[in-house]
């Protein structure tokens, strides 16, 4: 059983007007879920948790992309890889994201009716800088800067790649001169329907050379890492207009990422199927919200990630019908491009609110109900060895998922 | 070492039901000059479908329930995780054999009303938590889906597959399809036909239109009917992926199954 690690920490301190001192902290768990199904291995690690420090507040969201959606991807070809390589190397800091960002107007890229953003500080997302998994601020205010997913998946494919070539050459040893090829993926059975085959590079070779990295343009889990990392970047409130806005705001670069990607056959078997009434869609839970230093909460709850709070006056109840932010690629015929269709339900965008409390737990639907009665009449006060709900958390869950869960806590340190 | 959890942990269950047509035209050769019969086809089929989710992470909370009929009903399988099924029979040709020994096997005519109707009895208890003395402890899972006009609903993880060659048929004033009772099937209120169909044979055949007419529409593919039709060899292999998208409630049409094929390639 894989136990959750503890990801992120941040603490506050602040004096209340009876002179007390405060502080906020959050810690943030993720398991990455055993894999679903080995042979239709896709998504692995589409939670996104992300906390972040605003003034006396913790922000925190968790987004759970669905894990059996489609996924419209492409293999890279090898001008695309080392730009991308390049460009890799070249983001080492969240400004050289932002100027990235600002340059990356694409031609191809069609209107899709974006407006200049109101929100102070937001950025308009690149490609390049999706794939947040875990955004986190530490204790001197630093942002880490996650790993892109490209980097992510050429360095895991180069691994594998490597593994899979030292194997190959002990084999190319045996039988000396023979031309040798070998499926790269794991999905050994999609392979074998598309017709695709990895060419294996001897070791020694640079890999960087090779081409053939598969790229995820558009999937669910790419949908909840945009709109973690756009919670990550920009000044908002817990409001239905900042988090509409913050939705919206992906569209384009989930566009710009597609036409980036796709051309010429690829992009007219994209429009086949879309004419053919074949569904790419995509969609994420989303829970976001904020727990400031005087013990107030808000938050926005779509779906069936919850939160539970001590003393227990919060309740959530899973959304079901709806509870999902969904979005779905479109071709427009008349003007040749791809558009994508949003649809969040007015219902699900209520921000809620309550007040005097002590400590939140944020989480995936991973533990709910259970956790919940346990919530009911238990506390965090005392050791985590005889603390029940430190003891559960610690005990094997087994719900065969993703797991991500958030604890934010308001302690008072001393008074004077 | 592992703790002991303080709490149960809930068990969400996924069911699928696949009704298996036994009547005597299944002994009949799958296409002319055919050296497998009809059932020894559908036998391996499934059987290659259930042994292609041993990678599953949930076997122990898939459940797989086969049902054989001819002019009788018989249980073939009782709902058996696919931990179970895959513990017990290591060895896919032993759970194929097995499976082959338990199909009728009597030249019997096809009551394709009764087959339904208990098919239908047992989901509609299964989706209410009322099979706890069969099953222990337990909730269906429940999955999301997206219909056409990007609607989320929540649907039980619950599929039900009837595989025939023929139509109902239980003598000369007998035989009349009745409407399928998964019309009434239904989940916190709301009405959700989880009924799939596929038909081994020509289209001009009284089966493939009494078939088509039990029938829903796919909630994600509007006008897709949730409905399979095979009569040439050429589409055999896609038999496989058709009992595998009812194992693991994947889909409900041909168009789910074709997305499924290309879900997670390279375009």
């Amino acid at each position: 059983m894989q136990q959750p690690t503890c990801d992120s920490m941040e603490e506050k301190e602040r004096i209340d007007d009876k002179g007390s001192t405060y502080s906020l902290s959050a810690q943030v768990y993720l398991a990455a879920g055993p894999r679903k199904n080995i042979s239709n291995d896709t998504e692995l690690g589409e939670d996104v948790a992300g906390v972040k420090l605003v003034d006396n507040s913790i922000f925190f969201w968790i987004l759970d992309g669905t894990s059996d959606s489609i996924i419209l991807s492409v293999k890279n070809d090898y001008k695309d890889f080392k730009l991308e390589h390049q460009e890799s190397v070249q983001n080492d800091s969240v400004e050289n994201h932002r100027d990235e960002i600002t340059n990356a107007a694409l031609a191809e890229t069609c209107q899709q009716g974006s407006e200049p953003n109101p929100l102070e500080g937001n950025a308009n997302s690149g490609e390049e800088k999706i794939d947040v998994q875990l955004s986190s601020i530490n204790h001197s205010g630093e942002i880490a800067i996650p790993e892109t997913e490209e980097t992510h998946l050429q360095s895991e494919e180069r691994l594998h790649e490597q593994e899979e070539a030292i194997n190959v050459a002990e084999e190319v040893n045996l039988k000396k001169g023979s031309e040798v090829q070998s499926d790269g993926d794991t999905n050994a059975e999609s392979n074998e329907k598309s017709g695709d085959k990895v060419e294996v590079i001897p070791p020694g070779k640079d890999l960087k050379e090779k081409s053939g990295t598969l790229i995820n343009l558009f999937s669910s889990r790419i949908l909840a890492m945009e709109i973690a990392n756009q919670l990550m970047l920009t000044t908002f409130e817990i409001n239905k207009q900042d988090i509409e806005k913050i939705i919206g705001n992906i569209e384009k670069p989930l566009l710009e990422r597609i036409n980036k990607h796709l051309h010429g056959e690829k992009r007219e078997k994209l429009i086949e199927r879309l004419n053919g009434g074949y569904q790419y869609v995509v969609s994420s839970t989303m829970i976001v919200g904020k727990f400031s230093l005087n013990g107030t909460l808000e938050y926005i709850q779509i779906g069936n990630s919850e939160l539970s709070s001590l003393p227990p006056d919060v309740e959530t109840e899973s959304v079901s019908n709806n509870g999902q932010v969904v979005m779905g690629l479109t071709y427009d015929r008349e003007e040749d491009c791809f558009r994508i269709r949003t649809i969040l339900h007015e219902e699900n965008l209520q921000p809620r609110q309550k007040f005097n409390l002590d400590e939140v737990f944020i989480y995936s639907d991973w533990l709910s109900s259970n956790f919940k009665l346990l919530l009911k009449t238990a506390s965090t006060e005392g050791t985590e060895a005889n603390n029940p709900i430190f003891q559960y958390l610690k005990s094997p869950q087994k719900t065969y998922d993703d797991k991500s869960l958030i604890y934010v806590q308001r302690r008072k340190v001393h008074a004077s | 070492m592992e703790e002991s959890s303080p709490l149960p942990v809930s068990r969400n269950l996924g069911l699928c039901i696949m009704l298996l047509d036994c009547s005597g035209s299944m002994n009949l050769s799958a296409f002319p000059n055919h050296p497998l019969s009809k059932r020894e086809l559908i036998t391996t089929a499934v059987t290659a479908a259930i042994y292609s989710l041993t990678g599953l992470g949930t076997k122990a909370f898939a459940y797989m329930m086969l049902i054989g009929f001819d002019h009788e009903t018989k249980i073939l399988l009782p709902a058996t995780s696919l931990e179970d099924i895959f513990n017990k029979f290591p060895d896919h040709i032993d759970f194929e054999q097995f499976l082959l020994n338990k199909m009728p096997n009597r030249n019997g005519a096809t009551d394709i009303n009764g087959a339904l109707r208990i098919a239908y009895h047992y989901t509609q208890k299964f989706i209410d938590g009322d099979l706890k003395e069969q099953l222990g402890d337990y909730s269906p899972a429940v999955q999301s889906i997206i219909d056409s006009d990007l609607n989320t609903h929540s649907i039980p993880n619950v599929r039900v597959l009837l595989f025939t060659d023929g139509e109902h048929y239980l003598g000369d004033d007998d035989r009349n399809l009745m409407p399928s009772p998964f019309n009434n099937l239904s989940f916190k209120g709301k009405n959700i036909n989880l009924l799939m169909s596929a038909f081994y044979g020509e289209e001009q055949e009284n089966g493939y239109a009494q078939l088509l007419s039990l029938v829903s529409h796919c909630p994600k593919h509007p006008g897709t009917p949730q409905f399979f039709h095979y009569n040439t060899p050429a589409k055999l292999p896609s038999l496989k992926g058709l009992f595998r998208m009812a194992s693991g409630a994947s889909g409900f049409c041909p168009k789910c199954l074709e997305e499924s094929h290309f879900a997670t390639t390279d375009l």
